[in-house]
């Protein structure tokens, strides 16, 4: 089989699009045919380094997500996570009278502050 | 958010898959019960940020691969995703008496675990991408995510047969610095 139908096939088997009896039939070749099997390794590892790409690049999305506001989910509007620091911890997030008090530290995230106000 | 919104959003790729991951990371009732699970577990507050930040790469990857086919509600498999991260961290680091059961109940850690790249495959897998330029980085990024050669083209200011050719030859290039390093190969186990 040539080098082209053998990555079509491989793809759409990495993929998931193949039927229950095209995927049997497909690790049937695999485990028959030398070429099948290197080419499916060496295709496996190309997915492997762009999954490693794209997990770079949303590790970076993430960090931009990260340092921009905080939005709350009590008034559904954006705060400034540095007000936070400047100006303490807003009402809305405040923690209960009778929250445990062993959380109750103050490197505590706003989230946690959430839950534990909401809980 | 639907199962199939999430589905579809994040298969499609390009701006639509950006903003639905960007909703799940803003999702306060995720955070919330990752954050519970983590702190009842031993865990602090900086471990649940980043189990949820792994999670999310995670559970990226099982969208897009079709591993999560909208069975159950994607926030129970997201949160299963979690617990089974986390388990796994702690048993690394000290024997558990965590309920395995409890972990391995939500149907995701055969999924998950098949779908991880072993840090000795990603050492080499790195080392091989350091060979690669920028633009080919790029285009192999982009042909993953979905993008069609003509938005990898509007992107990166190219052609869709110029973006077609670069893919070829950056694929090209990846085996041939395989094929030269038998070392390389025999570590990944490739014949």
């Amino acid at each position: 089989m040539a080098s082209f139908e053998h990555f079509e096939w491989i793809e759409a088997y990495l993929k998931g699009t193949l039927s229950d009896d095209e995927k049997k039939a497909f690790e049937q070749a695999l485990n028959c045919s030398s070429d099948l099997a290197q080419e499916f390794e060496m295709h496996l590892l190309e997915w492997d380094a762009m999954e490693i790409l794209i997990e770079r690049d949303l590790r970076d999305q993430i960090k931009g997500w990260q340092s921009a506001p905080v939005k709350s989910a009590a008034n559904q509007d954006y705060i400034d996570s540095s007000a936070i620091k400047k100006e303490g911890i807003p009402p809305s997030m405040e923690l209960p009278n009778d929250a445990p008090t062993d959380v109750h530290k103050p490197s505590i995230s706003p989230l946690l502050w959430q839950f534990f106000a909401k809980n | 958010m639907s199962n199939t919104d999430i589905i579809l959003s994040i298969q499609l790729g390009g701006n639509e898959r950006s903003q639905a991951l960007h909703k799940i990371f803003e999702n306060n009732d995720l955070h919330s019960a990752i954050t519970k699970h983590v702190l009842m577990h031993r865990g602090s507050e900086q471990d649940a940020q980043d189990v949820f930040q792994e999670t999310l790469i995670l559970f990226d990857r099982q969208v897009r691969l079709a591993k999560f086919r909208g069975t159950c509600d994607w926030k129970t498999y997201f949160i299963g995703i979690a617990k089974w991260q986390w388990f796994s961290i702690l048993r690394k680091s000290a024997p558990v008496h965590i309920n395995v059961e409890e972990v391995s109940r939500e149907s995701v850690v055969m999924d998950v675990e098949s779908s991880l790249i072993d840090s000795e495959r990603r050492e080499i897998i790195d080392k091989i991408l350091e060979q690669m330029g920028e633009p080919c980085k790029d285009v192999l990024k982009l042909y993953k995510l979905s993008f069609s050669m003509e938005e990898i083209g509007q992107k990166l200011g190219m052609t869709p047969d110029s973006v077609k050719t670069r893919a070829c030859k950056c694929r090209e290039k990846f085996r041939n610095f395989v094929e030269k390093n038998p070392h390389y190969k025999n570590l990944l186990n490739i014949v």
